[in-house]
């Protein structure tokens, strides 16, 4: 008696171990399309077989790469590859965030950098002419001074009353050494305004140039630039050529 | 088929077959059953 079910079995063995002949196979393939249930009976069969064959290739190779460990060594340099990718994807980082750092360092510290150069490149500091050191007696603040002891003149200065000019510009200088530009400011203002004031000039011309180079420490640009350029215009002022048109240009950035 | 009945013994090629696609249909159903490993064994498979 004959078994459907059996024969289909039978059938179906038969196309996965490729027994079958060509005209058998055919035929089979053609039932398959018709019959959707034959078919993806068939389907998950010859995935299944698939996935046994596959996971015997891999054992296989398993088994092969442990046997002939000079055959991984030959395959090393693709294995090797991601790393190496690794170790330049790293470097370019690195790199780049050194120049990162560079211009964020430039970016941020060259406003603060170029107004320290600018009031670096236009001071001078005062030197007391050698005429009051021969044959006259210095006073203490000027021997501080000459000694580069400006907190000795800045606390001579406060102790004393009814400054001379000459007292006054040292003790703005020395303000300015020790990195009191506010103070500096006041001072060199009121020898400024105390020789406008006596209708003199004695030391009007280093109060401007001191008072313009004590904004531009202090961060006052607006003030410091104005005063500049009075000092860069005026050929006769001994300062004239401390601020080059260059120079005030370069502030004005700031 | 041979060398598998040389090496397990069955009474001939025949009942290896028969073995053998019990052993595929027992797959088949473990792996149809779980959704997720068929479709990524289609993947590998096809891949």
């Amino acid at each position: 008696m004959d078994n459907p079910q059996k024969d289909r079995t039978e059938e179906i063995m038969r196309y996965l171990d490729n027994r079958m002949t060509e005209n058998e196979r055919l035929d089979f393939e053609a039932e398959m399309k018709h019959d959707i249930q034959l078919s993806a009976e068939v389907g998950d069969l010859v995935m299944a077989r698939d996935a046994v064959k596959l996971f015997g290739i891999n054992n296989d190779v398993s088994r092969i790469r442990k046997e002939a460990p000079g055959n991984i060594k030959q395959e090393t340099p693709v294995i090797k590859m991601p790393p190496y990718r690794k170790l330049l994807r790293y470097s370019i980082a690195a790199a780049a965030s050194v120049l990162l750092l560079f211009f964020a360092a430039r970016f941020f510290d060259d406003p603060l950098s170029t107004a320290d150069q600018f009031y670096n490149e236009g001071y001078s500091r005062y030197e007391i002419p050698a005429l009051r050191g021969t044959g006259t007696t210095l006073s203490a603040a000027e021997q501080a001074y000459l000694t580069g002891n400006y907190t000795e003149v800045i606390n001579l200065y406060h102790g004393e009353t009814g400054h001379t000019p000459g007292e006054m510009l040292i003790a703005g200088i020395a303000c300015l050494e020790t990195g009191k530009a506010s103070e500096a400011i006041e001072i060199f203002s009121a020898l400024r305004d105390k020789g406008i004031a006596e209708n003199t000039n004695s030391f009007r011309d280093e109060a401007e140039y001191y008072l313009a180079l004590a904004y531009l420490k202090n961060n006052n640009y607006t003030s410091a630039i104005p005063l500049m350029e009075k000092i860069s215009a005026d050929k006769n002022n001994p300062y004239h050529r401390k601020f080059t048109a260059g120079y005030i240009s370069g502030v004005k950035k700031l | 088929m041979k060398e598998i009945l040389m090496q397990t013994g069955y009474e001939n090629e025949q009942v290896v077959r028969n073995r053998k696609y019990k052993c595929l249909k027992q797959l088949e159903k473990m792996i149809t059953a779980n959704p997720a490993l068929k479709e990524t064994f289609k993947n590998l498979l096809n891949g």
